[in-house]
């Protein structure tokens, strides 16, 4: 991915506003985008609830992913944008089994490959931490409470201490956790 | 199915191996591509989960500033008087007399408002966006308190809002909103404890805990203390345009 000299777009500067939280570039990107997703999801059986979080979220997305993951723009911020927003809530129409989805014909022309490519990733990423999250959920109450408190940013033998335990069984027990979290995963990613 | 020694595996994930098991395991891996897939994978999950549960500050300044917007852009019933008072241009003389005659009634109705219960409610009501991630288990906390201070609960909500800031002392966002529930539950004193409290941080919520602060006094029709508050809001907040729409109805 970075191996490659990629020409980073103009509209990076969208995402390093969201990175550093510029409240001038994030109104600006309130100014211009939402009113588009907003009239997309009034379309297309959502309310202006729906649009607020889908948009919401999506910029959450990308914040992450540029975040943690190293996503760059080497596209136009608006249509990729418009694309995450959209795949996001056809996953929501989906979950809910609304029917009567895309009303809003894609225009896809002019939409370059790098786009979908980058809204493709964002997607990916999305539905992984869902599934994640999902399985997670499935594990008993003790397994999620040690699961969680270990990833949190404790030394071990403090989360040991808050959970009334010896560091040992801590070891212990997040071991077993793990181990049936990873087992559902890969349950399901074979199914 | 190959079972993985998975206390070596967080340990090595952890960092919580010395120099030597480090080197040793690395060397396993490369010997056992299932057990580098393992790895693999729960770093993945590892930091998914992470990234979800924990977001960094700037996540989280980043949420506080969309929550603003959020209003701004996408709630239907608020009162930014933007779409509902176009001011439509007349240009014929002879509309002119009519006009005058229609604005001399508004403007009697408008001071009179003789359907209108109050001023304060109109302005004060607002719902709480949810700020919880999707993923978030159902039953957390601030999912609880947003949703019964959206149903106006506000005794149910605001004990909720104190046990989140005992964790999270500096939850700029929860402050806000126990602010916003004490006010409608008439603890007003208490209300304004917390709301200068954001109002003196460098919260991005503290240009609305200034709206609220305005708000409280025209709770007790305080209108000149009001009036302070609402012209301390800068052009540039998100409140700007409510704040305006309250001052010229005063």
């Amino acid at each position: 991915m970075s191996s490659q000299a990629k020409i980073i777009h103009t509209d990076q500067r969208f995402i390093t506003g969201l990175l550093q939280n510029d409240t001038a570039v994030v109104k600006e990107i309130y100014d211009r985008f939402a009113g588009k997703v907003k009239s997309y999801m009034l379309q297309n059986n959502g309310s202006d609830d729906d649009a607020a979080d889908i948009f919401q979220e999506s910029l959450i997305d990308i914040y992450q992913q540029a975040q943690y993951k190293g996503l760059q723009l080497t596209c136009p911020f608006e249509p990729f944008l418009l694309l995450v927003c959209k795949r996001k809530w056809l996953n929501e129409l989906k979950k809910k089994q609304r029917q009567g989805v895309t009303k809003g014909t894609e225009d896809l022309s002019g939409i370059g490959e790098d786009v979908f490519a980058l809204a493709e990733q964002v997607q990916v990423q999305d539905e992984k931490a869902a599934l994640f999250m999902a399985m997670f959920e499935k594990l008993g109450e003790r397994c999620r409470e040690v699961i969680r408190k270990c990833l949190g940013n404790k030394p071990q033998d403090e989360v040991a201490e808050e959970l009334g335990v010896s560091y040992a069984y801590l070891r212990k027990k997040k071991s077993e956790c793990t181990a049936e979290l990873i087992k559902l995963v890969k349950a399901r990613q074979a199914s | 199915m190959k079972e993985f020694d998975y206390d070596k595996v967080n340990r090595y994930l952890d960092g919580e191996m010395n120099a030597d098991e480090t080197r040793a395991f690395e060397e396993e891996m490369q010997q056992d591509s299932g057990l580098k897939n393992e790895v693999r994978m729960l770093r993945e999950v590892n930091e998914t989960l992470k990234m979800k549960w924990y977001p960094d500050e700037n996540e989280m300044a980043l949420k506080h500033t969309m929550n603003e917007l959020r209003v701004e852009f996408f709630a239907s019933e608020n009162i930014t008087g933007k779409s509902t008072a176009k001011i439509i241009p007349f240009r014929r003389k002879r509309w002119i007399a009519a006009v005058a005659a229609v604005l001399v009634m508004a403007v009697m109705l408008t001071v009179w408002q003789p359907w209108q219960k109050d001023l304060y409610h109109q302005y004060a009501d607002t719902q709480m966006p949810a700020v919880a991630e999707r993923g978030e288990p159902s039953d957390s906390l601030l999912k609880k308190a947003t949703g019964f201070f959206n149903d106006k609960k506000f005794n149910a909500a605001i004990p909720l809002f104190e046990s989140i800031l005992k964790d999270d002392p500096q939850n700029t966002f929860v402050q806000y909103y126990i602010a916003i529930s004490l006010l409608q539950n008439g603890q007003v004193e208490n209300s304004r404890t917390a709301l200068l409290q954001v109002y003196n941080g460098t919260s991005l919520f503290r240009h609305n805990a200034a709206f609220y602060m305005a708000l409280s006094y025209l709770k007790e029709k305080n209108k000149p203390a009001c009036k302070v508050w609402l012209k301390k809001i800068p052009v540039d907040a998100g409140v700007y345009d409510r704040a305006q729409d309250l001052l010229k109805k005063l």
